[in-house]
């Protein structure tokens, strides 16, 4: 069965009306028109001046022979009719010699035309009795039809002049002599129509022409948003693996999608973290639920039981709960934007050093030295609540991992800090310890939420001190890395076994970034020939 | 001391008026902020200890105006909002400290007291007594017994802080958030370190330690004899 028309999706209702409705579509349509007006606008000025010319050339010969004529009258016709007859011989000779010229000579009395002395055409033109200057007319004259070879009359389109001459007759009367010379235009009407048929043609292709690439335009651009609509469509129906295929031209489409697939990397990206968050959530905070409930189940049945013990052992457990319940919910809000306080300009250099004062003692306690190589960086844009929580968090995170279990580690344990400006601009902090360190395999993991190695499964953590670094180092367009830390064998260049490091967590701000670019980041970066070429100023 | 407590949670309610009671305080107490509002108008009390989110009134709107009639009484908010824009807000609104839920009781009354104190004369107080420990802001001087004690700058601040709040206890977020000046909270012993290092200068020679550790709680520098 079919499915009716308007049952189906939007994007695959009624094409055509679509098509015709597209910005592309209305541009090409306005660009035809603009240029139709352009084309019909200078042919016609080009036209008629060259029409124009032509007559005008006409004219003047018509006139200089009628000047001609008139010479001729004045020259025989002092007595009587000797100057028309003049005129007589030498129209017969000029008809026999001008081939496109017409001549018509009549005897009138009164304005009435009554005797033909000789003519070229059929008749006498209407107009000729009246027009002043040059006229034109239609003439009709008899031709021998090239296919049939019979005689048949045609009309064909002239141009004349007329010329008036006065004589005194034999008996005295006056005698009016009527010369009219004329030339076939034809030729310059055929063009003339030529022309215009041409015009005529040419502006049907051009509409067509126009209509088709319109149509061409518009169905390449429906047909790519329609690919992002269905594409969107599919997401929103819950397939988020879906992406807008680009077709490589580089076009805005591709610029568009690119941008597009960018967004939905990321949200998919933050949808897996929300999945795996929320089972991470369910596995932390369910088991130390359930111990509580087992105990306290146990100590309702058992009537010997120590409540104080109890009572204190679920103090600790609701206490490391709620710790655990607190950090996640930092780096919900760090990560969705709330929080953190204003934007300042933070020195990233001073916040070390006075971290490294606050932790000295501690990490003396615990028998490490704790080496800080602070030198001036550029400020950071940000939190320095949020950057102080960091460095805190990875000088925890040290102080409680990079310790030996053995009771004589093989170097003496250091954790070092080291803050500079970083090289194209912005600060870069690192903390670096000779711990035993993290595997290579296990290096990408520890940033995520509740990744605990096995190794330390046994101290105290939730394992979000990692996790709450990385996002805060997100919220400020850090980049964060995590790798060799410092070496177990100092001064040993040689060895370059990967298990004889510590551990290293490197923190890179970026300099304080153009209010204005910033919502551009992600097209900048995919798209860095373009951006270079807009903001040639930035290198 | 006299408190105002403005909470719409009974049950949290109950246990901060009972708790407060039994540390020697008269308490009153506001289920929302409107009656909170009416009640601190009337006058009367040393601090005020006021949940940010309330039904009706919440606790912004609730001091903002009181602030505006001259009210200084000191104000601790209770919230659950824990970011420092929170704690700014709350600040900004004439709060004089934040305590974010779930917050250990004992912090909560060291913060009150704190509180109650702050009101006294001794922010011009240039010189202090604890037992036998005099500190002197102008001369940056500590003797003990008049012995001259050497103390680094962060140290001095410390025991200043600690001396300002003697007889009482203050908790480690405390000293963090007075004396180094940021919010958060540390997992190692940070704050217990620099405490044992003050003790080893003014304590270990002499016969009364006055630096005293409160179990569960913080620190007191008092020179009453442990009980």
């Amino acid at each position: 069965m079919e499915t009716p028309a308007d049952q189906r999706p939007l994007t695959q209702r009624r094409f055509l009306p679509r098509l015709l409705r597209t910005s592309a579509f209305r541009y090409t349509m306005a660009f035809f028109i603009l240029f139709m007006g352009c084309f019909i606008g200078i042919g016609y000025f080009v036209f008629a001046s060259t029409l124009g010319n032509t007559m005008k050339r006409l004219d003047a010969e018509l006139y200089n022979e009628l000047q001609y004529f008139a010479a001729l009258n004045s020259r025989f016709g002092q007595n009587g009719m000797a100057g028309l007859r003049a005129i007589e011989a030498e129209v017969a000779r000029l008809q026999i010699v001008q081939k496109d010229a017409l001549y018509v000579l009549v005897l009138g009395i009164e304005d009435r035309p009554y005797r033909v002395l000789s003519s070229d055409i059929e008749g006498f033109p209407e107009e000729a009795i009246t027009a002043e200057g040059m006229f034109e007319f239609d003439y009709e004259t008899r031709v021998i039809d090239r296919d049939t070879g019979e005689p048949r009359t045609v009309t064909r389109p002239a141009v004349g002049r007329r010329g008036n001459f006065l004589y005194r007759g034999v008996d005295g009367e006056e005698v009016r002599a009527i010369i009219l010379t004329a030339r076939d235009i034809s030729e310059v009407t055929e063009i003339r129509e030529n022309a215009l048929s041409n015009v005529v043609r040419i502006a049907g292709f051009g509409a067509v022409l126009a209509l088709a690439l319109g149509a061409f335009y518009s169905g390449n651009f429906l047909r790519r948003v329609d690919q992002i609509g269905q594409t969107v469509k599919a997401i929103r129906d819950g397939d988020l693996t879906k992406r807008i295929a680009l077709d490589g031209s580089n076009d805005e489409f591709d610029t568009l999608s690119d941008n597009i697939n960018a967004m939905l990397d990321q949200i998919e990206r933050l949808m897996t973290g929300m999945r795996q968050v929320s089972d991470n959530i369910a596995h932390d905070l369910r088991s130390p639920l359930t111990r509580i409930k087992a105990r306290l189940e146990r100590a309702l049945a058992d009537s010997e039981a120590n409540e104080k013990d109890v009572l204190e052992t679920t103090a600790v457990d609701v206490e490391r709960l709620l710790a655990t319940f607190n950090a996640l919910l930092s780096i919900t809000r760090i990560e969705s934007g709330e929080g953190g306080g204003n934007q300042v300009a933070v020195d990233v250099a001073a916040v070390a050093e006075e971290m490294l004062e606050l932790y000295e003692p501690a990490a003396a306690d615990a028998g490490f030295t704790l080496v800080g190589h602070i030198t001036a960086a550029p400020e950071v844009m940000g939190s320095r609540e949020l950057i102080s929580q960091a460095i805190a968090n990875l000088l925890d995170n040290a102080l409680k991992y990079a310790r030996w279990s053995d009771e004589t580690p093989p170097v003496a344990p250091t954790i070092e800090m080291t803050v500079g400006p970083r090289p194209g601009g912005g600060a870069r902090l690192s903390v670096m310890d000779n711990g035993p360190g993290v595997s290579e395999a296990d290096q990408e993991r520890i940033l995520q939420r509740f990744v605990r190695l096995e190794r330390s499964r046994s101290t105290t953590g939730n394992g979000l001190g990692l996790s709450l670094v990385s996002a805060i180092a997100r919220r400020h367009g850090a980049q964060i890395s995590i790798g060799r830390g410092l070496s177990h064998h100092p001064g040993e260049r040689a060895l370059s076994m990967p298990s004889a490091y510590g551990l290293g967590v490197r923190i890179a701000f970026p300099p304080p970034a153009k209010p204005v670019k910033a919502p551009l980041a992600v097209a900048a970066d995919r798209n860095a020939p373009q951006d270079a070429e807009e903001t040639p100023g930035s290198a | 001391m006299r408190i105002l407590v403005v909470e719409d949670d009974a049950d949290a309610a109950t246990f901060l008026v009972k708790g407060l009671r039994e540390a020697g305080h008269a308490v009153d107490h506001a289920l929302d902020g409107t009656s909170g509002k009416s009640m601190a108008e009337a006058g009367g009390y040393d601090a005020y200890v006021i949940d940010r989110m309330l039904p009706g009134l919440d606790g912004l709107a609730m001091l903002e105006p009181r602030r505006n009639d001259g009210d200084e009484t000191p104000a601790l908010f209770l919230s659950a909002l824990g970011e420092v824009d929170d704690r700014v807000a709350g600040l900004k609104a004439g709060g004089d400290d934040y305590l974010v839920k779930p917050y250990a009781f004992s912090e909560l009354i060291a913060r009150v007291e704190a509180l109650g104190r702050r009101r006294g004369p001794q922010n011009i107080q240039t010189k202090f007594e604890v037992g036998d420990l005099e500190m002197d802001i102008l001369t940056r001087t500590v003797r003990r017994a008049g012995k001259k004690i050497d103390l680094q700058p962060r140290e001095f601040r410390l025991l200043e802080y600690l001396m300002r709040h003697s007889g009482q206890v203050v908790t480690r977020t405390m000293l963090l958030e007075n004396v180094w000046e940021y919010h958060f909270d540390p997992q190692t012993n940070v704050i217990d370190v620099h405490i044992s290092r003050l003790r080893s200068k003014i304590d270990k020679e002499f016969e009364l330690p006055l630096l005293k550790t409160v179990r569960g709680a913080g620190y007191t520098l008092t020179a009453e004899p442990e009980e």
